[in-house]
C-alpha cells in the first residue's frame, strides 16, 4: 500500500509529530512509505500533488488553539481546489501540550469533515495528551507501560484498524506532568538572561 | 475598545478610532511554535511583523470581533494564523480547571469573544464544529462568548450591529 505520512508542524524534524510519525513508519514496514512536511514556505501545490498519489493519508500535527495549525489549514483548503480522486483513506494524530488528550477532540473532526468534504473515507484518528513528554518516558523504567494506550491507538493507525475518532493520556500522573513542564519554563528563561518571575511579564503596567 | 480579526476586510458595527482592524493583506507570519513569547519575550511574539503585540491588544480589548470563512468547522487559515498568535495573552504555566488542564492566565482580564463565519455551503456537522471552537477559545483565552453567527455572504456581517 502506498503511504503518504504528512507532518504538519513547523518545527518539522525537530518536532513531537515527526517523532509520533517516526513511530507508526516502524510499524508500516511493508508498506511504500513517504514522507510529506507542511510547513510554511513549502510548495503547497507540490505538496498536494503528492498526497494524492498515495492510497492511505496519515496526518501527524500539534494542537494550536484548540485546532488544525494554520499552516495544515492551508495546505487542506488549497487541495479542495485540485482534481483528486474519491476513497482516498485518512487518518490522523493529533498531540497535545495539555495533560489530557481530549483537548483535541474538535481538532479531530475538523479534519473529519476536510476528509469528508473531499470525498475521502476517514478512518479515524487519535489524540495524545502530554505528548512533549513521550520521549522522556519511553526512557523511563516502565516507560513503555506508561506509553501503553498511545502506542496501542498508532498500532490500530498502522494496521487501518481505527474506527473512530479516540484520546489516550500518557500513564505519567498529571502533577508530575505539570511541575516537569513549569521547571523547564525557569530553566529556558534563565537560560534567555531572564529570572523566573519574568513568566508573569504583563504588557499593560 | 475592540479588536477585529476578518479575513474579508467586513465587520460588523462600525470602527472608532481606538479600535484594532487585523485584516488580509497586513504583515503576518505563521507561529513559528517556539514559545518564545513565554520565555524570550514574555507577553510579546518574538516573530517582528504586525501582529507581535496580540497578547496586548487582547488584554486591552472588552470585544474580540472574528470574521471568517467557515472551513470545516474551523476559521480560515488567514484568521487561525493570527489566532495562534495570541498566545503570549496567556501564561505558560498551567492550572487545573473543570478537571482538566489549561494554561494560568496572564492577565485578569474578560474578553467577549463573537464569532461571524460565512460560507456558501456551511453544512450543520461543521456549525456545530465551529460552535465548540469558539467555546474551547473562549475557555482558554479567559473569555466569555457573546455572539455566534452564520452566513452565506460575508456582506450580509457589514449589516450586523
Amino acid at each position: 500500500m502506498k503511504v503518504a505520512l504528512i507532518c504538519a508542524s513547523p518545527k518539522g524534524k525537530e518536532s513531537t509529530s515527526y517523532l509520533l510519525l517516526e513511530e507508526i513508519k516502524e510499524k508500516m514496514q511493508g508498506n511504500e512509505t513517504e514522507e510529506i512536511f507542511i510547513q510554511p514556505g513549502i510548495n503547497m501545490d507540490k505538496a498536494i500533488s503528492r498526497m494524492f498519489e498515495n492510497e492511505y493519508v496519515i496526518f501527524f500535527y500539534p494542537l494550536y488553539v484548540d485546532g488544525l495549525p494554520s499552516t495544515l489549514l492551508a495546505f487542506l483548503t488549497a487541495s479542495e481546489m485540485k482534481p483528486h480522486k474519491r476513497g482516498i483513506e485518512v487518518a490522523e494524530v493529533c498531540n497535545c501540550g495539555y495533560y489530557e488528550g481530549k483537548h483535541g477532540y474538535i481538532s479531530l473532526r475538523i479534519l473529519e469533515n476536510w476528509a469528508k468534504k473531499m470525498h475521502f473515507t476517514y478512518h479515524g484518528g487519535v489524540s495524545i495528551g502530554a505528548a512533549p513528554a513521550i520521549e522522556t518516558v519511553r526512557e523511563m523504567p516502565m516507560g513503555n507501560a506508561m506509553l501503553k494506550r498511545a502506542d496501542q491507538a498508532l498500532s490500530l493507525i498502522a494496521a487501518g484498524n481505527i474506527k473512530d475518532n479516540m484520546s489516550v493520556n500518557l500513564g505519567i500522573p498529571r502533577l508530575v506532568y505539570k511541575k516537569v513542564v513549569e521547571s523547564n519554563w525557569r530553566k529556558e528563561i534563565r537560560k534567555n538572561g531572564l529570572e523566573a518571575r519574568d513568566l508573569d511579564n504583563k504588557m499593560t503596567e | 475598545m475592540k479588536v477585529i480579526i476578518t479575513d474579508t476586510g467586513v465587520y460588523p458595527g462600525i470602527l472608532n478610532e481606538e479600535d484594532v482592524l487585523i485584516t488580509t493583506g497586513m504583515n503576518v507570519h505563521a507561529c513559528a511554535g517556539c514559545f518564545g513569547c513565554f520565555t524570550k519575550t514574555p507577553g510579546v511574539c518574538v516573530v517582528d511583523d504586525d501582529i507581535a503585540d496580540m497578547g496586548e491588544k487582547l488584554a486591552k480589548c472588552d470585544d474580540l470581533y472574528i470574521v471568517s470563512r467557515c472551513w470545516y468547522g474551523s476559521y480560515s487559515p488567514f484568521v487561525k494564523t493570527v489566532m495562534e498568535r495570541c498566545l503570549s495573552y496567556i501564561h505558560p504555566d498551567f492550572v487545573i480547571r473543570d478537571g482538566v488542564m489549561r494554561h494560568k492566565r496572564r492577565y485578569n482580564h474578560e474578553i467577549r469573544i463573537s464569532a461571524f463565519f460565512y460560507g456558501e455551503n456551511i453544512e450543520e456537522a461543521e456549525k456545530e464544529t465551529a460552535r465548540e471552537l469558539i467555546r474551547l477559545n473562549a475557555i482558554n483565552l479567559y473569555g466569555k462568548v457573546s455572539r455566534i453567527m452564520f452566513f452565506t455572504d460575508a456582506l450580509e456581517i457589514g449589516g450586523i450591529q
